[in-house]
């Protein structure tokens, strides 16, 4: 049964081949469906290199851990 | 199945098995209590990561509260959550099935998830006057509440600043303030699921440790402070006591830390062994001992002759000078696995400053990481004297050992293993971080 907030998106038969390949010696992901999900959200969200916040609460917040000896 | 989660940060099972007796309430469960390997490295991000989500760390591309911004070699940034937005956590499963969710203080949870419930930030909120102190803005009434006129602690300053008593009776009241707030949480908003993360331990065992145990290289007698240990213990177990006296019957509990604590000697200066050996080289020494951000600022560090360099502070954490990868690479990808092994042998044989041989142990990252972000994890790891010792990344100091970085010293380091117990039977014993989400997951599908 299709979930209702769900859309179907079809990749090629190799892709899927691939991922769950990929999955399976991997670990972290049950299904492909789950893990080109993530993917999709990784790319969208620019990963590592775009999920930056406000220099200025950033700093603060290192002060605090500095003087902890956290950094 | 309603779940509740007590973590406490740094819990030590040997710890908390030695004082058990003291803890009436905590030891209905502590009696059951097993350890399970945390992540490496042992470490707050991104052990609790790895709890919530059953990802190993290279996933994250995290391996500290702060990350190397890629394309530079001393830069850092600190853990936001937004790193690791694109990955779904117990949390979010719940939530996503319409049940409620209420996380306080659960370490990496800032800027707070838009879950179904509340969300009370961690020790990366700037202040409680941040927007991301609490999630949904609405629920400020129930924290201001829960509070009266007591002003909350997002976490304690630094401690050279600060008498140990003072510190100390800080740390407590910051365990009554933090289960001040969730008890009220519980007892007004819908939930399923319920997480509240402790850090006082955590930065009592940093910053005091050699107050509570005499075995301490660095002790110091303070008949004031040398039960402190458990009497913070006791503390969280008395409120243990109301939580159980407000949540429904059918609660499942689980109790459970990140990582453990043991006393920390000494620690290695590894920048300097590497520049010892030849594997970090300088334009210049500097005159007096700066840390590894500031040589660099400075322009003492010969990156076009560099092979190899160190971060950490807990354990070692090495990167090689990797062709393509760094901003002027000097080690090719042929020549890659051999230096990582002739670095972390060297590495391994480090001896205390008498010559002893000391049980370190090195990890490289292609057997320890998987996932898409392993390209920003550090290349070797290593614990040195099974975690005894920690490290110091400073340049210019004049010997491969000291006591203190440019903040002072630490009385502990953190433990390769955590603790996991549950207040359901017949349930799998976790033996790793990854496993613990499952049983975590097993616990909310249930």
């Amino acid at each position: 049964m299709s979930e209702p907030d769900k859309v179907p998106v079809y990749i090629s038969k190799s892709t899927y081949e691939r991922v769950r390949e990929f999955i399976s010696r991997v670990g972290g992901f049950s299904t492909v469906e789950e893990f080109v999900e993530f993917v999709l959200r990784e790319v969208l969200s620019g990963g590592m290199e775009g999920s930056e916040i406000s220099r200025e609460d950033e700093e603060k917040v290192k002060e605090r851990l500095r003087a902890l000896g956290y950094i | 199945m309603r779940l509740l989660v007590l973590g406490i940060d740094s819990a030590e099972y040997e710890i908390l098995k030695r004082i058990e007796n003291e803890l009436p309430n905590l030891s209905q469960l502590t009696c059951k209590l097993e350890r399970y390997y945390t992540t490496v490295p042992p470490i707050t991000v991104p052990a609790w990561l790895t709890l919530f989500s059953g990802l190993n760390p290279g996933w994250f591309g995290l391996y500290d509260v702060k990350y190397r911004v890629p394309g530079t070699y001393t830069e850092f940034r600190l853990y936001n959550r937004n790193l690791v937005s694109s990955y779904r956590f117990l949390w979010d499963l719940v939530s996503e099935s319409g049940r409620g969710v209420i996380l306080c203080f659960v370490p990496g949870s800032t800027p707070p998830p838009h879950i179904n419930g509340v969300v009370v930030g961690d020790f990366f909120v700037p202040d409680v006057s941040s927007l991301d102190f609490v999630y949904p803005v609405g629920a400020r009434r129930l924290i201001a509440e829960a509070l009266g006129a007591e002003e909350y602690i997002i976490d304690v300053p630094g401690y050279k600043r600060m008498d140990p008593r003072k510190l100390f009776s800080l740390l407590l009241r910051k365990i009554d303030l933090d289960m001040k707030i969730f008890l009220k949480l519980l007892r007004h908003v819908e939930w399923s699921l319920a997480i509240c993360v402790l850090m006082s331990i955590d930065r009592a065992q940093h910053t005091l440790w050699k107050y509570f145990d005499k075995a301490h290289p660095r002790f110091v007698e303070d008949p004031e402070l040398e039960a402190g240990l458990t009497q913070l213990y006791k503390r969280v177990d008395y409120w243990f006591s109301k939580l159980l006296e407000v949540v429904p019957r059918d609660t499942a509990f689980v109790l459970m830390s990140d990582h453990g604590a043991k006393p920390m000697y000494l620690r290695v200066n590894i920048n300097e062994v590497l520049i010892r050996e030849g594997f970090l080289k300088l334009r210049e020494r500097p005159t007096k001992p700066l840390t590894l951000q500031d040589a660099d600022k400075r322009g003492l560090i010969d990156w076009d002759r560099t092979t190899a360099w160190g971060w950490g502070a807990y354990v070692g954490q090495i990167w090689i000078n990797l062709k393509g990868r760094e901003p002027r690479g000097t080690v090719s990808r042929e020549e890659y696995e051999d230096i990582c092994r002739q670095v972390g042998q060297l590495l391994e044989k480090i001896t205390s400053p008498d010559g002893t041989r000391l049980d370190n142990k090195v990890f490289y990252k292609w057997e320890i990481y998987r996932g898409t972000r392993t390209r920003y994890m550090p290349d070797i790891t290593v614990y040195f004297h099974n975690l005894h010792y920690g490290v110091n990344t400073m340049i210019g100091l004049d010997d491969l050992y000291s006591v203190e970085t440019e903040v002072g010293a630490d009385d502990c380091n953190h433990g390769e293993y955590g603790i996991f117990v549950t207040s359901l039977d017949d349930l799998p014993r976790p033996r790793t971080a990854e496993e613990v989400f499952q049983v975590l997951k097993t616990i909310v599908e249930s």
